[in-house]
């Protein structure tokens, strides 16, 4: 007994030497259905990480597509109102059919596609002028205007006609007039794309005739209309006065621009103090193209929650939280990245080795921390700019190591993540989908900061962002 | 296959090695399993210098401590009295399987975490430096853990034997 005592450990040891106790047969099954997995679908684990946040963004996507139709279908519903209520409208909407039903029966080629498509474009473009001249005068046309075209284009030239032309003393009656113009305008402007089609300058003269030709007619015969003096309103849509327009065209539309820009820019670059709330969902897809190291498979997705807390009409802050998934493998650009000595844990035995490459599965959650300015707005739509930080909560990561050493050939570890507090850029539009609904797309540009130790890894992180944000300002 | 043959040569063995680290039948199967599928996907490591049976211990022994880290069960607590397997025997039969089973539950009935660094000190030869760092514990409170561990395991062997 003494003896045995003495030399505990060594008795221990021998006894357990004889242990015999057959597993479970399920066990074997188990381990043969694992080795099996893993000889078929190598890989398949890393891509079972990123399913969720590509449904998501699939889902997303989906989303965004059931609104757009949804909004076509309104805007179906509400012409179709219209056209009930309001005669004049039936006639011209009927005509119009007739006339696309006329040219998509027409014999057509692909050399004159483009020029059907856009003399399609003027005849609607001439219903427009019609109709806003003759119902387009008076508070119930500008009415009428703003319901059929909602958030389109052309009602902010429509405005600016109707402007232009109450300055000069529009009125109902002179309305007739000016539709006899924008007809013979409209006409003339069909033929004017034919030629500039052949000209090389087709499609944009055709398009840009009407309007431009209207605005100065009123501009240089600001009293053409007073004379009650109709019978010449053909001559002035002319050619000749055409292809004079037609050069002028690109410095008016410059002009515009920038008269437009510095309004919606220098006027009120603050914005007006205005505090509203916005969240949804966001989803986005990460790319990392270079770092200080040599990466390879350095793409990942991310999903979450974006909110936005608006302070003006310009200013708002952005927050959220988002789970990333980003997997990836370091290598130095010249030779190994560091020496190591390993141990051939449990044995004592210690090796020099150097590591090849450091393969990261990076997993973790992320708050996003940042201040986003609208430098364009309009109805619809906004430009915006943004910068922030990103915090992220990170457990430890899964670090595999590649050795040169040729007993060892890897090893895992779990070590808590280096870098944090990303700073973050981005560049975006936002959208309004329904009043209060709006999605948000964004190019971002994350730089890391601080990163430390071995694992340190100046990575920029390129990624495209999608939300879908409720709440209106 | 190779493999199959390998397992059921080697698996009874290391299904001891892995109950050393385990608190149930079950959790000891899910080591074993673990193990060997480290064994064989790392086989080709193996240099063929010393033991293949010694090799695949070491394999065992890392993959049971990898499970304990995994799982968070550097517990401070006794599984004294959770474990069926747990209950002291009243004699220590002499046939060799026998007394195999008999000195796996007495060092099963240690709390933790006196069994775990028993085994690694103990049966396994790991030195306290080494256990300090995979267990993050105070090497001077290991030593103790260790000595009471040992006076424990005495005093049942010497209740038994006598």
């Amino acid at each position: 007994m003494d003896e045995r005592n003495d030399n505990l450990e060594a008795f221990f040891r021998s006894s357990l030497d004889t242990f015999d106790d057959k597993p479970a047969e399920e066990v074997w099954q188990l381990l043969d259905e694992r080795l099996s997995g893993e000889r078929a679908k190598p890989g398949s684990k890393n891509n079972s990480k990123l399913i969720l946040p590509l449904v998501l963004l699939l889902l997303s996507a989906a989303g965004l597509l059931l609104f757009q139709f949804q909004i076509t279908r309104m805007y179906a519903a509400n012409l179709s109102e219209l056209e009930r209520e309001n005669k004049y409208l039936r006639e011209q909407l009927s005509q119009s059919r007739e006339d696309s039903r006329a040219i998509e029966n027409s014999v057509t080629t692909s050399t004159n596609d483009r020029l059907l498509r856009d003399t399609i474009y003027i005849m609607r473009y001439r219903d427009r002028t019609t109709r806003r001249t003759n119902e387009g005068f008076s508070d119930e046309g500008l009415s009428v205007g703003k319901r059929t075209y909602g958030a389109k284009g052309p009602m902010a030239d429509s405005k600016a006609n109707i402007v232009q032309s109450k300055e000069h003393g529009i009125n109902h009656q002179t309305g007739q007039a000016a539709n006899e113009i924008a007809e013979t305008v409209s006409s003339t402007a069909v033929s004017a794309s034919s030629n500039a089609y052949e000209d090389e300058f087709f499609p944009n003269a055709g398009l840009a005739v009407p309007d431009e030709v209207v605005l100065s007619l009123l501009k240089r015969k600001p009293n053409y209309f007073d004379q009650a003096d109709y019978s010449n309103a053909a001559s002035y849509s002319e050619g000749s006065e055409i292809k004079k327009e037609k050069s002028k065209k690109p410095k008016v539309k410059v002009k515009r621009q920038k008269a437009r820009f510095k309004d919606m820019v220098l006027a009120e670059p603050w914005g007006r103090a205005e505090f509203y709330y916005k969240i949804g969902p966001s989803g986005s897809l990460l790319i990392t193209p270079k770092g200080n190291l040599s990466l390879n498979g350095s793409t990942g997705a991310s999903y979450g929650i974006l909110q936005e807390i608006g302070l003006s009409s310009r200013f708002s802050i952005q927050s959220g939280l988002s789970r990333v998934y980003q997997e990836y493998t370091m290598r130095g650009k010249e030779g190994p990245l560091a020496d190591e000595i390993v141990n051939d844990y449990p044995n004592v035995e210690h090796y020099e080795s150097r590591i090849k490459a450091i393969e990261v599965d990076n997993h973790y959650w992320e708050i996003p921390l940042g201040v986003k300015y609208e430098f364009y707005q309009d109805q619809y739509k906004s430009y915006f700019v943004g910068s922030g930080v990103k915090g992220s909560i990170r457990p430890p990561q899964q670090f595999t190591y590649f050795l040169s050493d040729n007993s060892i050939d890897s090893f895992s570890s779990n070590r808590r993540f280096a870098y944090l507090n990303a700073l973050s850029f981005s560049l975006g539009i936002e959208k309004q989908l329904l009043p209060y609904l709006n999605y948000q797309l964004s190019f971002n540009y994350d730089l890391p900061v601080e990163p430390t130790g071995l694992e340190r890894q100046l990575i920029s992180n390129f990624n495209l962002r999608l939300g879908l944000l409720f709440g209106k300002k | 296959m190779a493999q199959k043959q390998l397992y059921d040569l080697f698996s009874p063995y290391l299904l001891g090695v892995a109950s050393l680290y385990s608190n149930s039948r079950e959790e000891a199967q899910d080591i074993l399993l673990e193990g060997f599928y480290r064994i064989f996907k790392d086989i080709g490591k193996y240099d063929g210098r010393g033991e293949l049976r010694a090799w695949m211990r070491k394999v065992m022994v890392n993959s049971a401590l990898m499970h304990l880290r995994k799982h968070k069960n550097w517990r401070l607590v006794s599984t004294y009295e959770q474990d069926q397997f747990a209950q002291i025997p009243d004699s220590i039969d002499f046939g060799a399987t026998e007394r195999a089973h008999s000195i796996l539950t007495i060092i099963r009935s240690l709390p933790e975490p006196q069994r775990l660094i028993f085994t690694l000190k103990g049966i396994e030869g790991y030195s306290y430096a080494e256990i300090a760092e995979r267990m993050q514990i105070n090497e001077s409170t290991l030593r103790s853990h260790y000595l009471r561990a040992r006076k424990k395991l005495q005093s049942i062997l010497k209740t038994q034997l006598d």
